[in-house]
């Protein structure tokens, strides 16, 4: 083979163009941190990245619609066991009431104390997450009941309110205020009356079974809305797991994997480094040097 | 003739002027070691025969010294073709290479900016008003996540439109520089054609010839011959570009409505190209990209028709089906990625936006946002969802890079080799000019030595007559 000048010196530089490109490549990953700098990279790693992404965002959402269930659930329980509170209280009262030696002004006396707690059942009807009535329906900005000539009466829609877990499932986060918490009100307005109509057997009679029956209806909801929380709770954690999942997943595919990339960069500096030392010697040498 | 003392002094000079030639070349080439495309000479010596028939029969006949038969320069035709021929397909990778690049920064993928994460928001913020109907500033989170969609959709087709203009104008100064090349070498035809004829050598117009006919290759695919004047005939398609001293010029024509150059030739003839950078820049320009402008279209038709089919079925924040798109074109035309933009209706009155399902039945229903949230998993473009669909578009464009890339890398490795292989024949090696410089140095000082001796020679002979 004849070597000439042109071909020691080409060779040289597009040797070390080579590994200076190769460098420039390894440095970038560790500098950015990813091994995906563009897509022509990794083509199909790009592309599934970009659906785990899309899968990522899709869960994040579904983990906040489910932090958002959960805040509905966890009120609406709360409210209830408030409002069963209130029923119970309301229930000694209205046996109190028949004991037959109440006076008029002690059937009164008794009559206010229900009226108090039936102002508490209605402030914890009207619980509210944000600036939504929880158990109004869909009327999430009436509050559900108000006082009117006749008691309390249900003002709300008759709609539910749900939130979506997974794409497909979704759940109910309230109860129905008018179902659940109209037959109370009736019950008490029921007892109010025969109280006021000085009736205390009725009270202790017929009114003590209507309003258990609803106290029944009370407790059920707050059961139905314990068992949706405990469903959404696990859907939460399954999300979590999910998460986690699928960023790990996109992390393989996406980060650096420092180590090598470090063993690999140190490799190119010795070839590098090599090819100048080697270059360096070999371009300086002619015949002319020998030559007097 | 015989031997005569004077015909030895006339040989002496003879290879005084010879080497003299050689050492003149030798310079050349030192000179010229590092000039790209230099090819190297060589000095061809032949000896000058006996006169035939003086001779005086009894004294043989000497030779009359030495003279320069030719000053050869040194190629190899094959290699050169091989090299102009790996330049044009060179010339089309680095152009493909060049531009999808540009189109993959333009996409920004995978990033947390790119148009993937603004799909993702834009789905999401649905699911967020969903959650919270009645919330205004759900419902400005929807508008500005639409908007955000909108604007980096026609962001993208601006920008891949504005990389065709910038291809076009390409077309137009590769066409210019195409016949400006093609003149050059067709006027260095009828120099290279003269010299030839008047036996003069006309190495370094080839050199220069060569390189042109190089550069020209790199933009347009070229068959060339050559013809017993030693003139170069360029061969594109079925059209002579240069035929001895003439040439057919490359016309440009806006066609279209986006005034996009047609080529044709001044013959009349129609043009194909099949590689070179120009061949490659008028497929980027008519194919490639108008193939991902089509597709980013598609995208944004689907998410479109999809959320405004969903929309106007649902019920505003006052319980009224609205039937209001949620995007429209811009200027009323047709919807694309290019005009669309969220409806200005429902920037100015969020309340309009159609959250709830029917039948409506308060502001807490928010169905209907849902519905179009869920849209996210639904097949809206051609089958595939948003993310779907515009994944493969990044993972197809990904592959088109790498393929041009990886070629380009290749073609380089290739052409690389044939660079070595023609520096073995024609490249300047200064260790061998040194070596020819001595030689001729060496056989300078012996003719000189002879001359001197000749010149001895012929005192001692006429101090004899004295």
């Amino acid at each position: 083979m004849r070597v000439t000048d042109a071909m020691q010196g080409d060779l040289l530089r597009w040797d070390l163009q080579t590994v200076q490109g190769q460098m420039m490549n390894e440095q970038q990953q560790l500098a950015t941190g990813h091994r995906i700098q563009v897509p022509s990279d990794d083509p199909v790693g790009t592309e599934n990245v970009l659906q785990w992404q899309a899968a990522l965002d899709q869960n994040t959402q579904d983990q906040a619609n489910a932090k958002d269930a959960q805040a509905w659930l966890e009120t609406g329980q709360s409210a209830l066991q408030q409002a069963v509170t209130q029923v119970q209280r309301i229930r000694t009262l209205a046996l109190e009431a028949n004991q037959g030696t109440l006076t008029p002004q002690q059937l009164q006396s008794v009559a206010e104390q229900v009226s108090a707690s039936q102002d508490a059942l209605a402030q914890a009807a009207a619980a509210r997450v944000g600036d939504s009535y929880i158990f109004s329906g869909d009327q999430t900005e009436t509050q559900p009941f108000v006082l009117g000539t006749s008691g309390y009466t249900y003002a709300g829609g008759s709609g539910s309110v749900t939130r979506e877990l997974v794409p497909g499932v979704q759940v109910a986060v309230n109860v129905n205020g008018g179902t659940v918490f109209g037959p109370v009100f009736a019950a008490v307005r029921q007892i109010l009356g025969d109280l006021g109509k000085g009736n205390p057997g009725a009270v202790a009679g017929k009114d003590l079974t209507t309003l258990d029956s609803a106290l029944n209806g009370l407790i059920g909801a707050e059961g139905q809305v314990g068992g949706i929380l405990q469903q959404v709770t696990s859907g939460q954690s399954q999300l979590t797991a999910t998460g986690v999942a699928l960023q790990k997943l996109q992390a393989g595919t996406l980060d650096t994997d420092v180590t090598q990339a470090v063993v690999r960069l140190q490799q190119l500096q010795l070839s590098y480094q090599s090819a100048l030392a080697v270059g360096a010697q070999l371009m300086r040498q002619t015949l002319a040097d020998y030559l007097q | 003739m015989g031997g005569s003392l004077f015909s030895s002094l006339q040989t002496a000079l003879s290879a005084l002027e010879a080497q003299q030639t050689v050492l003149g070349v030798t310079a050349h080439n030192v000179a010229n070691a590092n000039t790209p495309g230099y090819a190297r000479q060589q000095v061809v010596l032949e000896s000058v025969p006996a006169p035939v028939g003086i001779g005086l029969g009894t004294t043989p006949a000497v030779g009359g010294g030495v003279r320069v038969a030719t000053v050869q320069r040194l190629t190899s035709s094959f290699l050169t073709q091989e090299l102009w021929s790996s330049q044009a397909q060179i010339g089309a990778a680095q152009q493909q290479t060049q531009t999808l690049g540009q189109v993959q920064a333009l996409l920004n993928e995978p990033s947390s900016t790119g148009l993937s994460t603004m799909l993702d928001a834009f789905w999401n913020s649905w699911q967020n008003l969903a959650n919270d109907p009645q919330s205004m500033a759900a419902r400005q989170q929807v508008l500005s996540a639409g908007d955000a969609v909108a604007t980096g959709l026609s962001g993208l087709v601006g920008q891949t439109t504005q990389l065709q203009a910038g291809l076009n104008t390409q077309v137009s100064s590769d066409v210019r520089q195409i016949n400006s090349l093609a003149g050059q070498v067709a006027s260095l035809n009828g120099q290279i054609a003269v010299a030839a004829g008047t036996g003069q050598t006309a190495s370094d117009l080839e050199d220069a010839r060569d390189a042109l006919v190089g550069k020209l290759s790199q933009l347009v695919p070229l068959r060339v011959s050559q013809n017993q004047d030693g003139e170069f005939n360029l061969t594109i398609g079925t059209v002579q570009l240069v035929a001895g001293t003439q040439t057919t010029k490359l016309l440009t024509k806006p066609s279209g409505a986006q005034g996009m150059l047609a080529l044709s030739w001044s013959g009349g003839m129609p043009v194909s190209l099949d590689g070179g950078q120009l061949g490659a820049t008028l497929d980027l320009r008519d194919t490639v990209l108008p193939s991902y402008l089509g597709q980013l279209n598609q995208l944004a038709q689907g998410v479109a028709s999809a959320v405004n089919t969903q929309h106007a079925a649902g019920y505003d924040l006052s319980g009224k089906v609205t039937g209001l798109p949620f995007f429209v074109a811009k200027g009323g035309g047709t919807l694309d990625a290019s005009t669309l933009e969220v409806n200005p209706t429902l920037v100015v009155a969020p309340n309009k936006l159609a959250a709830a399902g029917g039948p409506f039945q308060g502001p807490g229903d928010g169905a209907n946002a849902l519905a179009i949230g869920d849209l996210n998993g639904s097949a809206v473009v051609a089958g595939a969802t948003s993310a779907d669909f515009y994944a493969a578009l990044v993972g197809q464009l990904g592959s088109e890079t790498q393929a041009a890339q990886s070629s380009l890398t290749n073609l380089q490795n290739l052409q690389q080799g044939i660079q070595q292989q023609i520096s073995q024949i024609s490249g300047v090696s200064l260790d061998a000019e040194m070596t020819r410089m001595v030689q001729a140095q060496n056989a300078y000082a012996a003719a000189a030595k002879v001359s001197a001796s000749v010149e001895t020679m012929l005192s001692a002979l006429l101090s004899m007559v004295q």
